[in-house]
């Protein structure tokens, strides 16, 4: 099934395009599915976090694909950027939300062509645009997240996510595959039961859980450099320990140290606050670490970029066998040699 | 706004917090509010008609609808400007234009419902005909699009365009296809084909292809792409010729609609005006209705009449916590009012509220109480001694002196309200009674409940008993509920009623019942008592029984049985006191010495022997009160 037919059959209505690197392959992803969607007639909704669709890569200097839109569909995108587009638009919205680049404009396609899409930055905002989107006639939103914005890729915002992983994160492919597992492995973490989850957003602050369901909140300013402090509280009753925000390596080693910790459930808030190095995490996970997520990140596909601007490639067909193997239950689609679905 | 009250001023009585509270919705609005000037002596026919619009808002139930259309306003003003200044507007300006004047003409529409004569609403302008160059088709839709209706050369440009691009298509979808079928390979979505260098013959075939032609090469891999046919190239060049006409003629048709917008951006401009005051109308009747203000009354005379006046913050705060606040009556004169009481009452806080209420109704608002009355200010200041700065090295005092300075000067000039907390000290000393007292009420209250229950238990024939009863009693018949109260208080009631008649008790009297009397000398017509605080002095009589039945005029002497602390600020305007009761250390003893007055207490029937307006006098240093002109 090709992946914009599974996003309609699963009547997701919010898509987040989540590149792990810069170049790899995210806008070449973006428009394949507005490819895909104009080919069956989905009416889309596209905007981005930040800047994104210019001609040439800002840090890399390489050429980047530009976004075409065709007649028909809802774009998002700051004043500034919609000037410079080809494509002719109608206004629909100028919604208030200001950004770098100009205030967020609503419009629809009248003609199709090439545009520039900088939306907005903060979460909410997002929100905001993408039920607009839906309200004038996007049947799915896709949002374009720039590199380290991966908050917007949060589920409170879209029902799901695509990844773009590519050659660019590393000359060794071993490594491109490790990384990648990993950041899947992270989106897709199994969410905490439901009643610990309750318990968790009455709090909302870092915490720890006994058995008897009663929470200690430990004194900190931040859970980074708080390891030691929340170790401290931690005895043969807890159950769960909650880090609100960042998860880091010193973080997690600090609460290593504690020898209770093997029995307990750490739960963190969704995948993106995951910033423990994968050495460590991985010697953890097999050391018997458990790890929960408040919100899981619906993972539908990854997309893959097999030639790097710095001038070296993958083979392709190599690429997407390999990737498969370490991956299991994620759509596996190489957008740069045309989309075939594996 | 300063040259009305000092930024300090603002603070201190919290009207910076009660304009916050006044929230305009579209920044025209803002801006109304940001240069409102205070009404003055000579505005009242203005006020008053500011005061009709607000009440007028408060009831009509086209509020709402206005303030719906308020809320999808916005700042258009700078691209007036920009059309004032000959430049040519972009789209999204156009399509702010274009909403604009839909909401002008809408909410020109619904003031326009309201039939309240004399209302002197601010008057809007729509543009039909501006806005019929906005929407050429006539779509009544509020977006905007540089719509093929605009010129007959943009349609058909547009026209030839899909054209080209259909012929394209179809000649590359061929071409596709015909290289698909010829070679046996996949093209994908960019026409793009990967071979690896392994397949030889395949490599050397598709070289030989003139449709196809390499975009890129690796190691492994060879990439082609579809070609350009001459014929796709021409039409792809027309294409491209075809939009720079294309965005030729948006110009000059955006250059004509800019040209028309200026010629009418005064008007434009006037209504962005007159959005702004309405809306800070609405803003002020939201505001009236969410505090229950009402419309004071406004006089010539300098007075300031308040009748359940609330201070609006302090109410806040208060129900935030639960608490509710109790309304403040009073009525101001031209001289000075002292106001006094025990730490924590509400000083301060009544000050403000006044300050507040004056300058509410300046700023053409309602106010926050049941009834007002009052004149217009030239300014208002307020001095409650807490400007004190260590920075410019100001103690209280200090801080106090140059404040009042400052409000002097104005004061001179102009009418002005001064709010001074005097006496503040006052509440230090009489803190401790005040307390007791509070105490005794809160005890008396409970004793109260308990009492009822009594009642309700038939235990008690009436609540008010309930006193004949000692603490150890009561605690007991809490516990024991067969304890028979109605006896107990019947023996009390018999002990009692042996004195029942006994109307002053004597000062001194012996364990075998021996009461002792005071003779002095005295010479005819002196009532002879205790000298309290030293002094001689003349003066007319005033008796009171309560300390504000009568108003004690200044230089009348004081002539009351005994004085307490809510006694205290009628000392002021005395200038002797004579009590029938208590002895140096008795309240009104201590006062009268701290106040420098001559006293005499221990007069005995001192309040039926003088009467108001009696010329006395009171010798305090020896103790004799003489009537010498009844």
């Amino acid at each position: 099934m090709r992946l914009i037919e599974t996003i309609k059959q699963n009547n997701y209505e919010t898509v987040s395009i989540i590149g792990l690197a810069k170049n790899a392959g995210k806008t070449v992803t973006l428009n394949y599915l507005i490819e895909e969607a104009d080919n069956l007639n989905i009416k889309t909704g596209i905007t981005s976090t930040g800047r994104d669709g210019e001609n040439t890569d800002l840090v890399t200097q390489t050429q980047k694909p530009s976004i075409l839109v065709t007649e028909g569909m809802y774009v998002a995108t700051a004043k500034k950027t919609l000037m410079l587009s080809n494509a002719k638009t109608e206004i629909l919205e100028t919604t208030g939300i200001t950004t770098a680049m100009g205030e967020v404009i609503i419009v629809r396609v009248r003609q199709r062509g090439n545009i520039q899409i900088a939306g907005p930055v903060s979460t909410a905002d997002m929100k905001y645009v993408a039920g607009r989107l839906k309200h004038y006639g996007a049947e799915i939103v896709l949002i374009d997240g720039a590199i380290d914005r991966k908050a917007v890729s949060s589920p409170v915002i879209t029902d799901a996510c695509v990844i773009a992983t590519g050659a660019v994160l590393s000359r060794d492919m071993k490594k491109v595959l490790e990384k990648t597992a990993h950041a899947v492995e992270c989106y897709s973490l199994n969410e905490t039961d439901l009643h610990i989850k309750d318990i968790l957003h009455k709090i909302n602050k870092t915490c720890i859980i006994s058995e008897d369901g009663s929470a200690v909140v430990p004194d900190i300013k931040t859970s980074i450099t708080g390891g030691k402090k929340i170790s401290a509280l931690i005895d043969e009753k807890s159950t769960h320990i909650f880090v609100k925000g960042a998860v880091t390596s010193a973080l997690l080693k600090d609460l290593w140290e504690n020898k209770y910790l093997r029995g307990i459930k750490l739960i963190i808030e969704d995948g993106t606050k995951n910033f423990v190095d994968i050495n460590v995490w991985n010697e953890m996970r097999r050391k018997g670490l458990m790890v929960e997520a408040m919100n899981s990140i619906n993972v539908l596909a990854v997309t893959l970029n097999p030639v790097s601007p710095a001038g070296y490639f993958f083979d392709s067909e190599i690429f997407k066998e390999n990737m498969g193997k370490v991956l299991s239950g994620v759509k596996i689609v190489d957008v740069v040699s045309g989309g075939d679905e594996y | 706004m300063r040259s009305f009250m000092t930024e300090n001023t603002i603070k201190n009585i919290n009207f910076d917090y009660i304009f916050n509270e006044v929230k305009p919705i579209t920044e025209y609005g803002i801006k109304i509010k940001q240069e409102a000037a205070p009404f003055v002596k000579g505005q009242e026919a203005d006020l008053k008609a500011e005061f009709n619009r607000i009440r007028a808002f408060i009831e009509l139930k086209q509020r709402r609808d206005i303030i719906d259309v308020l809320k999808h306003i916005k700042n258009i003003l700078e691209t007036i400007d920009r059309a004032k200044g000959n430049q040519v507007l972009d789209e999204v300006e156009l399509f702010e234009i274009k909403n604009f004047l839909i909401l002008v003409e809408k909410m020109d529409k619904i003031l326009r419902g309201i039939s309240i004569k004399d209302l002197k609403l601010p008057q809007l302008t729509p543009l039909p005909q501006l806005y019929e160059k906005l929407d050429p088709a006539s779509e009544r839709i509020n977006t905007f699009y540089i719509y093929d209706e605009y010129s007959e050369k943009l349609k058909n440009i547009r026209n030839e365009k899909r054209l080209v691009e259909k012929n394209v298509r179809l000649l590359k979808k061929k071409i596709k296809e015909e290289i698909q079928n010829k070679h046996g390979i996949k093209l994908n979505l960019k026409d793009e084909a990967t071979i690896g260098k392994a397949q030889k013959d395949k490599i050397e075939e598709l070289n030989k292809e003139d449709n196809l032609r390499i975009s890129g090469e690796n190691y492994l891999n060879i990439i082609y792409k579809i070609k350009n046919t001459d014929e796709i190239d021409a039409l792809e060049q027309r294409y491209e010729h075809l939009s720079l006409e294309e965005d030729d003629e948006e110009y000059k048709i955006r250059q004509d609609i800019s040209k028309e917008i200026k010629e009418v951006s005064h008007i434009l401009q006037k209504n962005t005006v007159a959005i702004g005051e309405i809306d800070y109308i609405i803003a002020k009747a939201n505001y009236a209705q969410k505090t229950k203000s009402i419309e004071p009354e406004i006089i010539n005379d300098l007075q300031i009449v308040i009748k359940g006046g609330r201070n609006l913050k302090l109410e806040k705060t208060l129900k935030d916590k639960h608490i509710e606040y109790v309304p403040i009556d009073l009525n101001l004169n031209k001289n000075v009012a002292c106001i006094t009481g025990a730490n924590m009452g509400g000083k301060t806080v009544s000050l403000r509220m006044i300050g507040q209420i004056a300058a509410m109704a300046s700023l053409g608002m309602f106010v926050p109480c049941e009834y007002a009355k009052l004149c217009l200010f030239e300014h208002i200041y307020i001095s409650v001694g807490d400007d004190q700065s260590i920075e410019k090295g100001l103690s209280t005092f200090g801080a106090e002196i140059v404040n009042l300075k400052e409000a002097i000067k104005i004061g001179k000039r102009k009418k002005f309200l001064k709010l001074t907390r005097q006496l503040e000290w006052m509440g230090l000393r009489e803190h401790p009674k005040y307390m007791y007292v509070y105490a005794v009420d809160v005890l008396r209250h409970n004793v109260l409940k308990i009492a009822e229950q009594f009642v309700s238990e038939d235990r008690l024939n009436k609540a008010e008993d309930i006193f004949y009863l000692t603490r150890e009693e009561i605690t007991k018949a809490q516990k024991d509920k067969n304890l028979d109260l109605i006896s107990l208080i019947n023996e009390e009631k018999k002990i009692r009623k042996l004195t029942e008649n006994v109307k002053n008790w004597p000062t001194i009297f012996s364990s075998r019942g021996e009461i002792f009397i005071a003779k002095r000398e005295a010479k005819e017509g002196e009532l002879s008592g205790e000298p309290v605080a030293p002094g001689v002095v003349r003066g007319r009589a005033k008796v009171l029984y309560e300390p504000f039945e009568k108003k004690l005029e200044k230089g009348e002497i004081l002539v009351t049985i005994a004085t307490e602390p809510s006694w205290t600020p009628i000392f002021i305007n005395a200038c002797a006191v004579v009590m029938e009761i208590g002895g140096a250390l008795q309240h009104g003893a201590i006062i009268a010495r701290e106040y420098g007055l001559p006293c005499v207490t221990g007069i005995e029937k001192a309040t039926e022997m003088i009467k108001d307006g009696d010329l006395i006098e009171v010798d305090g240093t020896n103790g004799f009160v003489k009537i010498i002109k009844e």
